[in-house]
């Protein structure tokens, strides 16, 4: 079973599947036959594959399945790691509505990087190796 | 591994490879066909192979939906590949022609109905993982203590001693 992390970074990541691909198809139809004015589709597209979907996902099962310290429900420090799912989440909604390359989307993005990076950093580590107090 | 993993998994692959091999053919043909080939190029790498890697890996290792149903509905996940990938096959076959603008009237037309069946069969097949996979996002449960708070609050049973082939 999932930690209650994963199960929001996932249950989230197919809400943003679902949106993204919505307008990819309409974007993708409108190849076609041109019907969308003239809005940030493309960003909306864009922000809510990469960051929303498939980013969120590898971070939502990430949490999951590397190495815990001791017991399977101790991940080390989570506010890093709640913080991050919060960037992601807040930068896929102002790249959505700011533009495909709105500075202040892809800022939130690196902060959540950075984010996930500090909390998963301790949990890559060797089988059997001690566990830090 | 079940089947329709290893498929999701395999065909991934496959688009792995053609991708790059897209990738390289942007890259010999120059800026024109780059542009054409661009989208193609990103949408067999990102869908064909990101996700579809996805989806297989989460059908496999996700928890299971029930005991009788492990994988959900599973009908749901055949219909996600098979739309999926035939959406994905007429985007490559119909996007750069379309957008080239080289044919008559006619067959433009076609291509651009190709063009609104594949992003109809793509949608089908993203919407058709999402709905089955939620259900297999699960969280975790205290795990109950077998016969109810009666036995939580019981003491400990000994073992009993294990048989060592002693004399009887």
């Amino acid at each position: 079973m999932m930690p209650p992390l994963t199960v929001w970074a996932l249950r989230l990541a197919c809400v943003h599947l679902s949106i993204g691909l919505t307008v990819g198809a309409l974007l993708l139809a409108d190849k076609g036959f041109p019907f969308l004015s003239g809005t940030n589709w493309l960003g909306v597209h864009l922000h809510t594959m990469l960051f929303g979907w498939t980013i969120q996902f590898v971070i939502g099962v990430a949490y999951w399945i590397l190495p815990t310290f001791g017991r399977r429900t101790n991940t080390g420090n989570d506010l890093p790691a709640w913080s991050a799912l919060l960037l992601v989440n807040l930068g896929t909604l102002v790249g959505g509505f700011f533009g495909i390359f709105s500075a202040s989307a892809f800022t939130l993005q690196a902060l959540a990087a950075l984010c996930f990076a500090a909390h998963v950093w301790p949990r890559l580590k060797p089988f059997g190796a001690p566990t830090p107090d | 591994m079940p089947t329709i993993s290893r498929l999701f998994l395999k065909c991934g692959l496959i688009y792995f490879v053609a991708a790059m091999a897209s990738g390289v053919a942007m890259a010999w043909l120059g800026a024109g066909w780059g542009a054409v080939l661009l989208p193609t190029y990103i949408h067999l790498f990102v869908v064909g192979w990101i996700t579809q890697i996805i989806i297989g890996v989460a059908l496999w290792l996700f928890p299971k939906w029930s005991k009788e149903q492990p994988r959900g509905r599973e009908w749901m996940s055949w219909v996600a590949l098979v739309t999926l990938n035939i959406g994905l096959l007429l985007r490559v076959g119909t996007e750069s022609l379309h957008s080239l603008n080289r044919l008559g009237a006619g067959a433009q037309t076609w291509l651009a109905w190709g063009l609104v069946a594949s992003a109809l069969l793509q949608w089908v097949g993203g919407i058709s993982f999402m709905l089955n996979i939620w259900g297999r996002i699960k969280p975790k449960q205290e795990r109950k203590p077998r016969g109810g708070s009666a036995a939580k609050n019981a003491p400990a049973k000994k073992r009993a001693p294990q048989k060592t082939g002693g004399p009887a």
